[in-house]
Order: structure tokens, then C-alpha cells, then sequence
């Protein structure tokens, strides 16, 4: 027998008030669903609504179904772009073959490996017992060390779980962000949703970056700021390296996202680091997870042509890693939209334009969960993408 | 298939020339190392410093799981540490059958590298689950010894190259460097703390000995005012019952107060060659009419001597304790088996709680064994069954069984202990036997006729209670009594009066002079004066040792009446002979005063 087709809905929704927001969007994700009963709700959202009430309002329309999202820098809904202050997404879905269980805590401080641990055991619990699996993470992107949850998570899922998602935003303001679960907002949280599979679940991640000039050594770092490059101060050696002379921290952020650190691999590929902030000692605070001391760094340089030249790739090695595949998840970056300007909503129109008939959803998160060999599992500024 | 997929081609993988790739290989190499030796050389727990090597290796060298396995019972691995593995599989052992790619690493010393890992039998099962396709398995080695095995595994097919085995052969070395420093250094702080502990409990030991040594102080100022009080009254009156109970009770506290002393070895009496057959025979002859009726008292003695170099009071005390526990523990009809039999060296085999670090010191041992089939115990009344002052009973004072552990200690012996609830308990207590040779066994005491009772004699002690009471005991015998307060005045008043002295009773902790300078002074100006050497601790430590001088007796506090008459009589026996082995007298019948 063969297992039930998974079917989705995609809505969204760009009205004023929150609660009619949640509404509309939710209805619209689920006018073609109505015999089906819904497993999951995803919700993507602007942090410019009145929360609560904006999951009161999806809320009102698919009841007490399991929900999680986060608020992010513009939502994709089937290959359109709500850009920052846009209005909300919704995906509703049902089981088909798949099952989900979620867990989730806010105001967590200190140990984000152990919360980690502790939420992928939850959820995976609430899920059940399956061969194969993905974890769907949100965070807020401002708990840390990113990169320490996505351990945790691994310790529990192992290689056999996919590990994907975002770190929820606030358009760039790094004020507050939110993640969802249920009707609950949660800040300085984190959900993760366990998605347990028949198949192998496949992550594809791509950002379109490239190398500049040699790479340089980290000498030391601490926290999630990168002290020293090359046995120098790192904001000298990296604005060196730019050769744009000194840059003022006001004004950092503008060069910054352009130019972020590729974090060398064994396979000669790179990982993606933005630094956020030029610090006084001459630090540079980096957006999710800091790479290790000893750790080679490019500073890279893109293009809108060379970051939007990977998203049609992205699109299509992901729906090949699933049978029949009903939805593609795609979590970019902020940074991208940031960089490709007037041009940002290509990116998810590229999305949908390879995907074809299977409908996209994801949004711009602040940082890109992503584990594809080995342990590391965090990116910025680029492209991620799951199937199911 | 994992979950991850490697993107083949793309602008991110642009062909590069060779002189690039070394270039590259070299840098990645570099960065490899730094970030091992970094976290190396951090001075954080072994824990954390596992933890973020094997994150690293996992990083650097793309591997999906990485895991540092330590030899465990038999032919299996447990899991130190691992990244990537459920965490289900961390407490199960690891298989290493004989052909496992583990193992061979392990007897090899050697790196093996492997495709296809999950359709590979020589993986382990748990590890082939996870769809492991290459992975490598390299000794970690210490300075001296295999410290473990680490694996690492991909699950996709990229296998692990030379190059990569190289280094990976030099990180695990250092791996093994850091788990060997650990270790060690664990080795060394639990050494500490079971010196720590050893020192604490010698201290606590010394103090409990000194406590109990002040009280017996007391306890004999209060035996010897009871006793001179209850002679002082005419026969028949009231308060005789009174004083009785009053002895009695001291006695009794002098004897918990002995007991603690002996629990720690520190009670241990003047010891000689005794033999234990007859010991045992009298100790139980004195025992039997004590028993219950529903008690079958049974002695197996061998015909032959067992002599063994102990105080006899306290090996009867030994079995004495023994049988009362084993008919304390027959709450109906039972009964209760004493055998002694010859064991070598060999076949002694004493529980390690109860006798910790027992190291035969004679050829054979006499075994006594006590068997009983009462109640028995369970697991927790065994272990508790020798700690002072625990009990079962609701009279009881739990004292019994420690006496026993502490005295069997000091007279270089060992004990088993073996008990099942509902069949009963068997206690062995092994001591060494003397070679035919050196047992001279002392079956008589010889009571001296001499008389006693008259003349002038010289007492010293520094606690004016004990000097009081022993003055008014002296001279209830019949003697004049001068006495000083400490050894310089002691010999004062010994240059001036030793003519007519017929002995002298010194304490032996005194300030300005102490017991054994003042006996030299006195030999000095009178060689042989009769002596006797008063103390509250154990013989065995005060006559120990090399002293020009010996007294002709050794006189244990507390002492009443008849311990002082006792050693009166050895004193003042003909021929005493100084440096001899000193057996402690027992009180004669009638005193001759």
C-alpha cells in the first residue's frame, strides 16, 4: 500500500491588522485542504504585527494544529517576496508521509548545546519512531553561538537526520526576534520540529560567494568575535585585505555584508560568516557561530548575478532528493536580500521557476541551518533548501 | 543514503591548478593542526577538551561521526566520547569480535581504512545502521600504552586519503597524550585522597585514643576510690549495693572506653606465646552456662598444640564475642559450631573489607571459625557489620564485632565473614601460629609467695586523682607510701630515701621528667631497684623500643585493686630479669601482706 501523498496550502496575507493577517493568510493556505485534516502549520511573519494576535488569527482558521515559525527579513510564498514590513506567509499541510512532533523553550541562556539536546529528544518523542528523519530549526538568532544548538541537536539525531532551517530576524534591526509554537510567541527561543520520514530527507546548501586575496589564519576569538587575523587586529587585517581603508563601526555593516568570511572546508568549498559589528578594540562580532582559532578565512565578495546564480541548482538538487516531492523549504539569508537590492525578489522567483509545479515557502532568516558533512551545521548568507 | 548531499559540480568547485591544490591541501592541513593543538593545550576539563577535539575532527575532516573508543570487558569498546552518534548508541559496548577493524587497530597499532562500511561484517552492527560508507580507525596511543581507538566515518563516498591518514595518525597521538595525562593525573588525585583519608583517620584514630587513655585516667582515679570506699565500709551496710553497682558500671565504661582502644589497635595487652586450644576450651567452658538452652554449643579442637603469640584475655574475648553474636542470632533452636584447625599461608583468604591490605607474615595460621544457622544477613547488615556501634539489637552496643575486627588486626591476623539471610553466618579468624621453636607457651603464672605489704615505696604520677588513690590502695596493703608529682622531684626524693625503698611505681607521661629518665636516674643511683611502669596507653607501644632500663612490669591504666596487687607481686618476684618478655601477671589467690 502505498503511503498517503502529502498535499500543502501556501497563503499570505499583507493586511494591516495582525489578526486579519493571520486569518487571511490561513485561509487562503487551506481553501484546498478543507476534506484533509492538517498535521502542520508553518508561519513566517514580518516582526512588525502584534504577534499573539497574528497566531490567534491563523489560529482561528486551522484550530489547535501543531504550528511553528518565526518572524524573519521577508517571507517566500510560492516564489513571491515579501520584503521587509511585508505581511505574513503561511503553509499548512497534511501528514502524507510523514510525521511531526515539537518542541520548544524560551528565555534560554547559558548552555545551548544542552538545550539543543533537549529539544531534538522532545520533539523527536512527540514525533515517534521512523528510519529516517529531518530536524526543523528556528531560533532566535540572537541566543549566541548557533552553532553549539545545531550540536546538540546532532548528539541526539546523528547522521542519519537532515538538519535544516533559520534563525528568525527582525529585518536587520537585531532588537528582537520571535520564533512560534503554536499559539505562543517565544523570544530568545527556539523550536524544533521533527519531521519523521520513511525516506532520507536531503538539505542542499549553496550562497554563490567567492574567494578574495589569500586567506588569513584566526589567531584568536572569543565569545562570537573574531579578536585577531594573522596575529593582528581582525577589523585591521580584514579592512587590509578590502583595501577600502578604515571603516567606521556606524558604517560597518554596509561593507560587511558584502564582503562576508568564507570559513575554508576539507573539500576546498567555504562556509559562510558574516560579521555584524566592527567592535572598539578592533573585534569583529560575527552573525551566528565564530570560527575557531586556527581556522582559515577568505574574505569573499558576490555579486547579485553570482548569489542568484545558485538558485535554480538549489531548487532542483532538492526536489531530486525527494520522491514525489509536495513543497520546497528554502531559508536565504537577509544579507542576500541586502546585497541584491531591487533585485531580491529574483531569488525567490528563480526558486519557484525551477521547482515548477511544487509551490516554495520559506523566509530570510539571519542566519541558515544546514548540516552537510561533519559537524557543522550554521551558515550566513546563503541559500538552503529541503523537499518534502 | 544520509541525509546530506555533496553538490558535484558547481562555480563553487572551479577547477583548479595542482600548484593550487597543494597550496590549499597545505593550508588545510595547517588549520587542521592549529585547531587540534589549540584545543589541546587549553587547560579545561579532559571532558571538554574530547568534546571539542572530536567537534574539530569532525569539522575538518567532513566527518559525519567521530568517536574515540576505550577497551572494555572482554573483546568489546565502550564509547569515551563521539560526535554523531545517537545517543542510544553511547552506553551500548561496541562488539570487537576477532576480526572487527577495531580490535585489529587495537593488536595492530595500525590505521585501516575502509569503503563501504555498512555492508562491511567487520564494522560493528550498530555503527553499519548508521550507513556509514568510509571510515578510518587509528590507534591512540600514550607515551606507554594504548589509551584507546578512534574512528571517524562519512557518510557519503569520499574516502579518506593517505595524506589525511598521516595526519590523522599524529592527531590521535596527541589525543592519547592528553587522555594519558588524564588518566594519570586521575591515578594521582585519588591517591591523595586516599592518603587524605588514611591521614584523617589516623588522626581521628589518635584522638579517639587519647580520649579514650583520659578517661581511662578517670575511670581508674573512680575504680580506686570505689574500691577503697566499698573497703572502708563495715560489712553489710546498705551502701555496699550501691558502691557495687557503681564499680560495675565504671567497669563497664572503662570497658567501652577498652573497647574503642581496641578497635583501633591500640588496646592490645601484653602479649605471649598462649596456646589456643586451651584458650578456646576455657573461653567456651566459661560461655557455655551463659548460653540459652536452645543453644547446641560444638567444639571441633584439633590434639595438638596452637600456639600463637597473643594476650589470652583477649583471644577468649575474641570468641567470646563471636558465639554471643552467633546466639543472639538463633532466635528459636540452633546451633553453634567452634573448630580450629592449621591452614598455610596460602589458604588464608580474608574478606578485603574486613582485612584491607592483609599481607601474611607467618608460614601457618590457626584458623578459629565460628559457625552458626541463624537468621543470617543481608547484603547491607554484612557491610555494616564490623563499624562501631552498629547494631541489630535493640540492647545492642555494637561494639562486639569491631573489638574482634580491631584486636585480630593488632595481632597481625585477618578475618572472612560469610552470612545468608536464613542460613546462617560463618567467621573465620586466622592468626599466625608460632613455630614449634619460639612457643614457650606460658601456662602458669607463678604467684609469689614473697611477701608483700610492708616497707616503703615510691609512687609518681603527675594526675594527683590517680596519685591520691593509688597512695590510699599502697597503703591498704601495708606499705608507707611518699610520693611526687613529676620525674625531676621523683628523683629528688629517690636519691634521699632509696635505701629502704622496695619499689617504685612511676606513670609514665610526666612533665620535666617522664617515666622512663626518671627509672634510668633511679637504676643509676640504685641499679636494679624494682620498678613498675604505669600508663593509660598500650603496652606494646610503651615497652617498645630501645630503653637502657626496664621496669620489671608494665601496669595498664585503669587499674583497681587487684591489677595494682598483681603487679605488686611481679615486681617484687625474684630474679626479675630486665629486657625479658613481659607477661602481664594475673591476680594471684591469696595475698600475703
Amino acid at each position: 500500500m502505498l503511503p498517503p501523498k502529502l498535499r500543502v496550502g501556501t497563503g499570505l496575507s499583507q493586511l494591516r491588522d495582525a489578526f486579519q493577517a493571520g486569518v487571511e493568510a490561513a485561509k487562503l493556505a487551506t481553501r484546498h485542504l478543507e476534506n484533509e485534516p492538517l498535521a502542520l502549520v508553518l508561519v513566517f511573519s514580518t516582526p512588525r504585527y502584534d504577534l499573539p494576535r497574528l497566531l490567534a488569527g491563523v489560529r482561528a482558521v486551522t484550530g489547535n494544529v501543531l504550528l511553528v515559525g518565526a518572524t524573519g527579513s521577508g517571507e517566500i510564498v510560492r516564489g513571491q517576496y515579501l520584503g521587509f514590513g511585508g505581511g505574513v506567509g503561511v503553509l499548512a499541510m497534511t501528514s502524507g508521509p510523514y510525521r511531526f512532533g515539537a518542541a520548544s523553550a524560551g528565555q534560554i541562556v547559558g548552555d545551548l548545546a544542552t538545550a539543543g539536546q533537549a529539544l531534538a529528544r522532545a520533539s523527536r518523542e512527540r514525533a515517534g519512531p521512523s528510519p529516517h528523519a529531518a530536524a526543523l530549526l528556528l531560533t532566535d538568532s540572537m541566543l549566541g553561538d548557533l552553532q553549539q544548538f545545531v550540536q546538540g541537536v546532532y548528539r541526539v539525531a546523528g547522521p542519519k537526520v537532515a538538519i535544516v532551517g533559520g534563525a528568525a530576524g527582525d529585518e536587520q534591526k537585531f532588537v528582537r526576534s520571535s520564533v512560534f509554537h503554536d499559539g505562543a510567541e517565544l523570544e530568545k527561543g527556539a523550536v524544533v520540529l521533527w519531521i519523521g520520514s520513511q525516506l532520507p530527507l536531503r538539505v542542499v546548501t549553496r550562497h554563490g560567494w567567492e574567494p578574495v586575496g589569500s586567506p588569513q589564519l584566526v589567531t584568536r576569538a572569543e565569545g562570537t568575535e573574531i579578536i585577531e587575523l594573522g596575529g593582528r587586529s581582525a577589523a585591521a587585517a580584514y579592512e587590509a585585505q578590502l583595501g577600502q581603508g578604515e571603516l567606521p563601526p556606524e558604517r560597518f555593516w554596509n561593507t560587511s555584508i558584502l564582503h562576508p568570511f568564507g570559513l575554508l572546508q576539507n573539500d576546498g568549498t567555504t562556509v559562510i560568516r558574516v560579521a555584524r559589528k566592527k567592535n572598539e578594540h578592533g573585534s569583529l562580532t560575527i552573525q551566528g557561530c565564530v570560527p575557531a582559532v586556527g581556522s582559515a578565512v577568505h574574505v569573499m565578495k558576490g555579486s547579485p548575478e553570482s548569489l542568484l546564480s545558485v538558485t535554480g541548482e538549489v531548487a532542483r538538487t532538492a526536489l531530486e532528493g525527494s520522491e514525489d516531492p509536495a513543497v520546497l523549504l528554502a531559508f536565504s539569508c537577509a544579507a542576500r536580500a541586502m546585497i541584491l537590492g531591487e533585485r531580491a525578489p529574483e531569488e525567490p522567483a528563480r526558486l519557484q521557476k525551477a521547482a515548477g509545479e511544487v509551490p516554495t515557502f520559506g523566509f530570510y532568516c539571519c542566519a541558515e541551518f544546514a548540516r552537510t558533512s561533519g559537524v557543522l551545521g550554521t551558515h550566513n548568507a546563503t541559500l538552503t533548501a529541503m523537499a518534502l | 543514503m544520509c541525509a546530506n548531499h555533496p553538490l558535484p559540480h558547481s562555480a563553487d568547485h572551479s577547477p583548479r591548478e595542482p600548484i593550487v591544490e597543494e597550496y590549499q591541501a597545505a593550508l588545510r592541513d595547517t588549520t587542521r593542526l592549529t585547531r587540534l593543538f589549540t584545543i589541546l593545550s587549553e587547560p579545561s576539563s579532559m571532558e571538554v577538551v574530547l568534546d571539542r577535539s572530536l567537534s574539530t575532527l569532525s569539522e575538518v575532516f567532513s566527518s559525519d561521526v567521530v568517536a574515540l573508543l576505550k577497551a572494555g570487558n572482554a573483546e568489546s569498546f565502550v564509547v569515551v566520547k563521539a560526535i554523531g552518534l545517537p545517543e542510544e548508541l553511547l552506553q551500548k559496548p561496541l562488539s570487537g569480535s576477532a576480526s572487527s577493524y577495531t580490535l585489529r587497530v587495537k593488536q595492530s597499532r595500525a590505521p585501516v581504512t575502509v569503503s563501504l562500511a555498512r555492508e562491511d561484517p567487520r564494522v560493528d552492527r550498530h555503527l553499519r545502521d548508521l550507513d556509514l560508507d568510509c571510515a578510518v580507525w587509528l590507534p591512540v596511543l600514550g607515551s606507554q600504552e594504548m589509551e584507546g581507538v578512534l574512528m571517524l566515518a562519512r557518510c557519503r563516498a569520499e574516502p579518506f586519503q593517505a595524506r589525511d591518514v598521516d595526519l590523522l595518525m599524529a592527531m590521535a597521538y596527541r589525543i592519547g597524550l592528553v587522555v594519558e595525562r588524564a588518566r594519570v593525573e586521575q591515578e594521582r588525585k585519588s591517591l591523595e585522597e586516599r592518603l587524605l583519608r588514611a591521614e584523617k583517620a589516623e588522626s581521628l584514630s589518635r584522638m579517639a585514643g587519647a580520649i579514650a587513655h583520659e578517661f581511662n585516667n578517670i575511670f581508674s582515679a573512680i575504680l580506686a576510690s570505689l574500691d577503697l570506699a566499698r573497703e572502708s565500709l563495715p560489712h553489710g551496710h546498705e551502701a555496699h549495693v550501691d558502691l557495687a553497682r557503681a564499680l560495675e558500671a565504671t567497669r563497664k565504661a572503662a570497658g567501652v572506653s577498652g573497647h574503642m582502644l581496641a578497635y583501633l589497635g591500640q588496646g592490645l595487652q601484653a602479649r605471649s606465646s598462649v596456646d589456643l586450644v586451651v584458650e578456646c576450651r576455657e573461653a567456651l567452658a566459661a560461655l557455655k552456662p551463659t548460653l540459652p538452652a536452645r543453644i547446641d554449643l560444638r567444639s571441633e579442637f584439633p590434639p595438638q598444640l596452637l600456639p600463637v603469640k597473643a594476650n589470652a584475655a583477649q583471644v577468649r574475648q575474641i570468641l567470646n564475642n563471636l558465639v554471643t553474636n552467633s546466639a543472639e542470632a538463633i532466635e528459636t533452636a540452633g546451633k553453634i559450631v567452634i573448630t580450629l584447625r592449621v591452614l598455610g599461608a596460602g589458604e588464608v583468604t580474608p574478606s578485603p573489607l574486613l582485612s584491607p591490605g592483609f599481607a601474611a607474615t607467618a608460614d601457618k595460621y590457626a584458623c578459629i571459625e565460628v559457625a552458626d544457622d541463624g537468621c543470617g544477613m543481608d547484603r547491607k547488615t554484612l557491610h555494616n557489620a564490623f563499624d562501631p556501634f552498629f547494631t541489630t539489637k535493640f540492647a545492642g552496643r555494637g561494639l562486639g564485632l569491631p573489638v574482634v575486627q580491631g584486636t585480630v588486626r593488632a595481632h597481625e591476623g585477618a578475618i572472612a565473614l560469610a552470612s545468608e539471610p536464613g542460613l546462617g553466618t560463618t567467621v573465620r579468624v586466622f592468626l599466625p601460629l608460632l613455630e614449634a621453636s619460639a612457643a614457650n607457651l606460658d601456662t602458669a603464672v607463678a604467684s609469689n609467695p614473697s611477701a608483700i605489704g610492708h616497707g616503703l615505696v615510691l609512687v609518681v604520677d603527675d594526675d594527683p586523682m590517680i596519685l591520691g588513690t593509688t597512695r590510699r590502695m599502697l597503703s591498704r596493703m601495708g606499705y608507707e607510701v611518699i610520693t611526687a608529682d613529676d620525674g625531676l622531684e621523683a628523683v629528688e626524693l629517690f636519691r634521699t630515701r632509696m635505701e629502704g625503698l622496695r619499689f617504685v611505681l612511676l606513670d609514665l607521661t610526666m612533665p620535666r621528667m617522664d617515666g622512663w629518665q626518671a627509672l634510668t636516674a633511679m637504676r643509676t643511683l640504685r641499679p636494679g631497684v624494682p620498678a613498675i611502669l604505669a600508663s593509660g596507653y598500650d603496652e606494646s607501644q610503651v615497652m617498645g623500643g630501645d630503653h637502657g632500663e626496664r621496669p620489671q612490669t608494665f601496669l595498664q591504666k585503669p587499674y583497681a585493686w587487684e591489677e595494682l596487687k598483681a603487679a605488686v607481686t611481679k615486681a617484687l618476684a625474684p630474679s626479675p630479669i630486665p629486657g625479658a618478655d613481659i607477661a602481664r601477671a594475673r591476680p594471684s589467690g591469696a595475698l600475703a601482706l
